[in-house]
């Protein structure tokens, strides 16, 4: 399955920053968005999940639900948080705390971070926060995973067990899209789909 | 010691007992309001949030009143300091958050509120309104009629605080997440500053703005930073919030302090001490 833009740009308050888009994003392969700096990867991303409207253009309504993966360094390093209780977020049901706590858990462990439950999220390293922001968007039971440089702070060997587990989201059928700059391994190549967003030569 | 707290508690039971019982709520309910400004970044609103309430009290005055003797309704009074905090903290979300700006703003705005509620009081028509805001809200003087209604708004402010917890919490950590999985992050957010505005309207004429502000302010900024987790530092505020008021009447009485003055002490002192055990705590752990 495909889902495509068509003469899509994005931006801030009506005003684009990025675009037009014309790319078709496929379910078989992780599309990966690629650009440097300022070509709109993020600005497409979160117009994709709905945080933005288009300025201009459409796209084909994705899979729902939708999940969200932000930069780790997005979020606000006042909040007394503890890792469990970020990844209970991604639930909004009426389940008592334990049955959150479980499911919690249960996506934590899923990503090997199950001993960072009850430590306080802001003093975990980069790429263990990385790990809980992905626990709590995989808790969601995503069709769509939208991840905004989701390999940022992890080691070699957490960004290939990341790339696999992305793998097999894909083939669960979820849409995966993601922007990243890092380098792809070898065994990942042939299930990529690199979508190349070329930046403007000047702000609009 | 227990002397004197005997001498405390039959003093508060037989003539401050309405005050203690507002004081009290205002406490449960101010820490939770307090702590949810923390956690917005918007810290120092619960600071400009009592003044611009009072602010909207001395607006009432003239507006809805007209002759000396002429005082203005209960509804246009909660109106006015609703409506100016309100308008208030909307303008220190909008123009200050996220930025460095927030903290000068939110001090500006306490200032220039203050300011503005004597001058206010200056030039309205009744001569009693200075002696009415400043007088109105002593901690001791609180009647059972005001007693009532600060129960009832701190009760209410406190269940909504409680009950949309989870919703709060997860749009005030990421707002974006909480959009995409259909939280209404922007009407949460809307939400507790209407609730805030509401609080500090309903509470502040009666019990005195330097009360509801040591509650809003002082429990949330020291135990936000060391609590342990998200779910416990509600309770932790709550409790270091009531052992302040317990802490503030018993200073008040028995050295004979004026109680704003020990209201503030007694706040922070119970807040320090909540703060630091928790702190310990969670390092043993």
């Amino acid at each position: 399955m495909s889902f495509r833009c068509a003469g899509l740009e994005v931006g801030h308050r009506g005003r684009s920053v990025a675009g037009p888009f014309d790319l078709a994003f496929a379910t078989a392969e992780i599309n990966l968005l690629e650009g440097r700096n300022g070509a709109g990867k993020t600005t497409l991303l979160r117009c994709l999940a709905g945080l933005l409207p288009p300025t201009a253009g459409r796209f084909d309504p994705l899979p729902v639900p939708i999940a969200w993966v932000p930069q780790a360094s997005s979020l606000d390093s006042g909040f007394p948080i503890q890792a469990i209780e970020v990844v209970m977020q991604a639930l909004t049901g009426s389940a008592g705390r334990a049955t959150r706590q479980a499911a919690a858990r249960a996506a934590l462990d899923r990503l090997g971070a199950g001993d960072l439950g009850h430590r306080p999220y802001f003093q975990l390293s980069g790429g263990q926060r990385q790990k809980v922001l992905i626990a709590r968007a995989l808790l969601r039971s995503p069709k769509t995973l939208l991840l905004d440089e989701p390999f940022t702070g992890l080691d070699l060997a957490a960004e290939a067990a990341l790339w696999r587990l992305l793998l097999g989201e894909v083939d669960a059928g979820v849409l995966v899209i993601l922007a990243a700059h890092e380098e792809v391994p070898e065994s990942v190549g042939h299930r990529l789909r690199r979508i190349r967003l070329s930046s403007p030569e000047q702000p609009r | 010691m227990i002397e004197s707290l005997r001498h405390s508690y039959d003093l508060v039971t037989q003539f401050y007992r309405d005050g203690f019982i507002a004081a009290v709520a205002v406490a449960i309910a101010g820490g939770l309001v307090g702590l949810r400004l923390g956690l917005r970044r918007l810290p120092l609103a619960g600071l400009a949030a009592p003044k611009l309430a009072a602010l909207g009290l001395a607006a009432a005055f003239i507006l809805f009143a007209e002759g000396e003797a002429d005082l203005p309704g209960e509804l246009p009074r909660i109106l006015c300091s609703a409506g100016t905090v309100i308008l208030g903290m909307a303008a220190i979300a909008a123009l200050g958050r996220g930025r460095a700006s927030t903290a000068a703003f939110a001090g500006l705005l306490f200032v220039a509120a203050g300011a503005g509620a004597s001058l206010l009081a200056a030039i309205a028509p009744q001569r009693e309104v200075s002696e009415y805001l400043a007088a109105e809200g002593r901690l001791l003087t609180v009647s059972a009629a005001d007693r009532n209604v600060v129960v009832g708004a701190s009760g209410a402010v406190a269940l909504v605080m409680l009950f949309f917890r989870r919703a709060f919490d997860a749009a005030a950590f990421d707002p974006d997440f909480a959009r995409v999985i259909g939280r209404p992050a922007r009407r949460l957010f809307l939400a507790e500053i209407v609730v805030t505005s509401l609080f500090a309207a309903l509470t502040v004429p009666r019990i005195g703005a330097p009360a509801v502000l040591a509650v809003l302010f002082i429990p949330p900024a020291l135990i936000q930073p060391t609590a342990p987790s998200l779910g416990s530092a509600p309770w932790l505020v709550v409790l270091a919030s009531i052992l302040g008021i317990l802490g503030s009447f018993h200073l008040a009485i028995a050295l004979d302090l004026p109680p704003d003055a020990a209201l503030v002490l007694g706040v922070l002192g119970a807040s320090l001490l909540v703060a630091a055990t928790s702190r310990l705590v969670g390092t043993r752990r």
